[in-house]
């Protein structure tokens, strides 16, 4: 059995467009906010991990600590694509586990600003055809052959399910964005805070068939932060601060389990399975003891195939899953109460620990009006493609 | 003549237009692009240059409507399981319901899409979806 874990301090800063403040500073007020949080202070922590995707050539957790405290500690840079907030808070459990620290900080930071559509910018070519990449390619193939992009990958996720469910339809894909974006009005920190009805997600721009703009999470900035504790770690807290202590039942983070058609897509579904199966064995837990669930709905069409992958459901029950109302947040089981990727927003490195701190602040009764009332376990899933996943179960 | 070069190295233009690929001796997992070992079972002896056709199965698609600057949209994008094995992601044509383009057969067609400064052709390909009785849908 491994070492129990406990969260003790936990703070995200508000998601959005900040041109105002770089990354460093996104990542020290949440670090800062964290840490306050705890009743802790630079001086007391032992080790530093740090997600961001973007920035992560400048060593983000180093500069972070050059503006908070420069202690001398191990800090660990993580990148995991869509999961690298996540990442980093298993870095910091995994260096407690190892013996090297009974507090950790495990920090994600954006400052991704208006970057579109994500794609990585093609090198200048020359003249003349020459071929170049894993393909072989002599020009840019984006568009040409088919579509690589997020949207393209998660919309044919989507119709992949519509396919093979005739009871599914798009009008499932606009309820989700509906549902996730009524969620984020009770949430302060969320980017947008804006309901919107059925017909509006329906008839937005379309992106990629079905996933319109408003089915699509944005781009913005912002970070959020936990600080980690094992047994010797939480005895020297406040009394007050031990009270509200949330347990790590589950740290998993996998990859991508073979599939005959990885080269040609990305695998949505099989790498969140593989993780939902390890999290519930690992935490003991089933989805039947799960008051609320932070999954990683990118896009629309991202959440009705994550219900059943997280077992949220039985195979094949997503669409009466989501008619029956229980991923609403007065249904039987919410899910994205926050807003979701889709309306709090999706600053890559620090989604994953922002849906942590989601669920922390449920689990101590302190989410305010978005409050799940008597919730005592939860579960945050990621997922970057490429592909990492990672789920957290966590219990008080 | 005008000299032609595919536009990827999976796209073989002669002595007819087909999809070629490797295949792992141990598995006999098939691959489109370059690689180091099987990504299924560790081996690295290959088959090179295996021929796979120019028919198979769309598995899925999406219709774009938003890309990249000066990407032309919209343009249907999927992916077709080949009958001799592999998946090829591709731009489909005759497929502006994406959904009912899954599970129909979709054949390979070719077309100019660029010259360099030497002019030399770029060839690449699309896959022409097919209705239920063999024909463009």
């Amino acid at each position: 059995m491994s070492e129990p874990i406990w969260i003790v301090g936990a703070e995200m800063t508000p998601f959005g467009r900040f041109p105002q403040w770089d990354v460093v500073d996104l990542a020290a007020r949440a670090a800062r906010g964290a840490m306050a949080d705890a009743g802790l202070g630079i001086r007391d922590v032992q080790h530093v991990a740090v997600g961001n995707v973007f920035d992560a050539i400048t060593g983000v957790g180093q500069r972070m600590l050059h503006e908070i405290g420069m202690t001398g500690v191990p800090v660990v840079n993580v990148v995991n694509a869509c999961a690298t907030g996540a990442t980093a808070i298993r870095s910091g459990i995994t260096a407690i586990r190892a013996g090297e620290a009974d507090i950790a900080l495990a920090v994600g930071a954006e400052q991704l600003g208006k970057r579109g559509l994500l794609a990585a910018p093609e090198e200048p070519r020359g003249p003349e055809f020459a071929a170049r990449g894993r393909d072989g390619a002599v020009l840019d193939t984006e568009g040409l052959i088919g579509s690589a992009l997020m949207p393209g990958v998660f919309s044919e996720a989507g119709v992949s399910y519509l396919a093979a469910n005739p009871e599914a339809s798009a009008d499932h894909f606009f309820r989700i964005a509906e549902k996730n974006h009524f969620h984020s009005s009770l949430n302060p920190l969320a980017q947008y805070q804006k309901a919107f009805t059925f017909e509006q997600v329906r008839d937005a721009d379309m992106i990629a068939w079905p996933n319109t703009s408003l089915m699509c999470s944005p781009t913005g900035d912002g970070a959020a932060a936990v600080v980690l504790v094992n047994a010797d770690g939480l005895a020297r807290l406040a009394p007050g601060v031990r009270e509200r202590a949330v347990k790590v039942a589950a740290s998993v983070l996998v990859s991508d389990p073979w599939v005959e058609d990885a080269e040609a897509r990305w695998d949505v579904n099989g790498v969140t399975r593989l993780a939902a199966a390890a999290a519930y064995e690992q935490a003991g837990v089933g989805p039947e003891d799960l008051d609320l669930v932070e999954l990683h709905d990118c896009f629309a069409t991202a959440e009705l195939l994550h219900y059943e992958n997280l077992q949220l459901c039985k195979p094949g029950d997503a669409v009466s899953f989501l008619e029956s109302g229980a991923p609403w947040r007065d249904g039987s089981l919410p899910v994205n109460v926050s807003g979701g990727l889709l309306s709090k927003g999706h600053p890559l490195g620090a989604t994953g620990v922002a849906g942590v701190y989601e669920v922390v602040t449920h689990l101590r009764g302190e989410a305010g009006d978005r409050q799940i009332a008597g919730a005592k376990v939860g579960m945050a899933h990621v997922l970057g493609l490429g592909s990492a996943c990672a789920v957290h179960v966590l219990v008080r | 003549m005008t000299n032609q070069v595919p536009a990827v190295a999976h796209l073989r233009l002669d002595p007819a237009p087909t999809i070629v690929g490797s295949r792992c001796g141990s598995c006999g997992a098939t691959y489109l692009l370059r690689r180091s070992a099987c990504a299924s079972c560790g081996g690295d002896d290959f088959a090179a240059g295996v021929d796979l056709g120019t028919t198979g199965v769309v598995t899925t698609a999406t219709v774009v409507h938003r890309g990249m600057p000066g990407v032309p949209t919209p343009f249907t994008s999927g992916v077709v399981a080949l009958d001799a094995g592999g998946f090829v992601r591709c731009t489909l044509t005759d497929a502006e319901d994406p959904v009912a383009a899954v599970g129909r057969r979709a054949v390979l067609e070719t077309g100019v899409v660029g010259t360099d400064a030497a002019g030399t052709e770029a060839v690449a390909f699309t896959f022409r979806v097919q209705d239920i009785e063999g024909a463009p849908a």
